[in-house]
């Protein structure tokens, strides 16, 4: 009473095929929690991206927007400190509804030569980087904002510094005098005060020209060019002849200033 | 909760489900969740590696749930991604090639009344006490009716072992099927 392969297999087939089984409640549970838990993964990458963005735009208005306190500090340590680049260091707290604000950024020039040898400090630091982020931009760009020589001086326009030039023998020059008063608080050289107010909108767009980045001033020319997509930027920096950065070009808002040729310095 | 839970249709859940609704997904675990532990079952050798095959095969089912086309029946579908998911745990958790050649057994004649008198559960019991190897090979040729050269793919072996697993684990099963025949007539009486 032999059976053949095929019905024996077939009774297998029959009985089992339909067979059914409640699983306990740990089975819903656990793939509930692992999609959770991969969905998750998915959700995270875009707040990474934004995260990011959000710093880096943070520290581009640290770097760019006016800031309205601090100015007696900062006018201290121009004082106090050999007359370099100071740039303005504004913080994004500088509320855009008020106009009234105004940076002053003073160009001061050296009697030794002090800038030079930060800027090229960082420089090194920089410069290896294969793909200079603007992340990089953001703390490469912090270092120099702690250090004294650099100084931002801003203020109220009824409280407006005057560049004096008192130390002598420096050849100085005063580029632009636009609406001020008499100082009370400044009183060391400066080369170029400007009087700015804060930028709310880029008016015009032009691609900047394509180039690497050899030092300070490319790198922050990098950050501007992301921020301030204007044909003239908030700030600009060429290199001269010594493969060291100026400050050549100044725009915000109303005040424009543009260094045509590599001046008095 | 009354929330016309009986009135989806497969089609309309599987859409839900695509779109990620957790609760589309649950709705679907427990529509297929115990004809497929069904399955499961017969691949493991308990409850607890089932459970363990189920919820492997169903995070698959969703995650793939974009793959699926409509083409055939969703619940053959959801079948073979069980089924592979469970071979898959062997080839986890288990050295399941290690087939042990037992000494020769002599085919043994099995009363066909006596095999059709079993019911599931101890058919069941049958195949969960096969060693791994002969029991995928029993189930995937025997039950879900795959040919050698599908389980050779699939498993990872050639059609030769196939063929002589598949033989192996007749003859166990018929041995075990004697044995409890026995017992039931030849003793108790």
């Amino acid at each position: 009473m032999d059976m053949q392969d095929r019905e024996f297999d077939d009774v297998f087939r029959n009985k089992l095929d339909g067979f059914e089984a409640e699983p306990s409640a740990k089975v819903w549970m656990g793939i509930d929690a692992t999609l959770d838990e991969k969905s998750r993964k998915k959700a995270i990458m875009p707040w990474l991206s934004i995260a990011a963005s959000i710093i880096v735009l943070l520290s581009a208005g640290i770097l760019f927007i006016p800031k309205k306190t601090s100015t007696q500090h900062h006018g201290e340590g121009i004082v106090k400190t050999p007359p370099v680049h100071a740039i303005a260091q504004p913080k994004q707290e500088t509320p855009i509804k008020e106009p009234a604000l105004q940076t002053q950024i003073a160009v001061v020039p050296a009697t030794a030569k002090p800038v030079i040898r930060h800027t090229k400090k960082i420089e090194k630091t920089v410069a290896p980087a294969e793909k200079p982020t603007e992340q990089i931009a953001k703390t490469e760009i912090a270092k120099p904002v702690e250090q004294p020589i650099l100084a931002a001086v801003s203020q109220k326009q009824q409280q407006v510094t005057q560049p004096v030039v008192p130390d002598s023998g420096t050849p100085l020059t005063v580029k632009e005098t636009a609406n001020y008063n008499m100082p009370d608080l400044q009183t060391k050289p400066a080369l170029i005060a400007r009087q700015q107010t804060p930028v709310t909108k880029p008016t015009a767009t032009a691609s900047p020209k394509k180039r690497g980045i050899h030092n300070f001033g490319d790198l922050v020319n990098l950050v501007v060019a992301k921020v301030d997509k204007r044909k003239d930027k908030a700030l600009q920096f060429t290199d001269d002849d010594e493969d060291e950065s100026t400050l050549t070009a100044v725009n915000i808002g109303p005040v424009k200033i543009k260094r045509e040729e590599k001046v008095e310095r | 909760m009354m929330f016309l839970e009986h009135n989806y249709t497969i089609d309309e859940l599987v859409k839900r489900c695509k779109a990620g609704e957790r609760k589309s997904q649950e709705l679907l675990y427990k529509q297929f969740a115990s004809k497929m532990m069904g399955v499961c079952l017969r691949y493991a050798t308990d409850r607890m590696e089932a459970e363990d095959m189920l919820q492997n095969g169903f995070i698959r089912v969703f995650q793939k749930m974009g793959d699926f086309r409509g083409e055939g029946s969703f619940e053959g579908w959801v079948r073979r991604i069980m089924v592979h998911s469970s071979i898959e745990y062997y080839r986890k958790h288990h050295k399941m090639m290690q087939v042990v050649e037992e000494s020769e057994m002599d085919e043994q004649g099995v009363n066909p009344v006596a095999v059709a008198n079993l019911g599931a559960k101890e058919l069941m019991v049958l195949i969960q006490k096969l060693s791994p190897g002969y029991r995928m090979v029993f189930n995937l040729y025997a039950i879900e009716g795959y040919s050698h050269k599908e389980i050779a793919a699939i498993v990872g072996i050639t059609e030769g072992a196939s063929k002589s697993q598949l033989s192996r684990a007749r003859t166990i099963l018929k041995e075990q099927i004697g044995k409890t025949e026995g017992k039931k007539y030849g003793y108790a009486g």
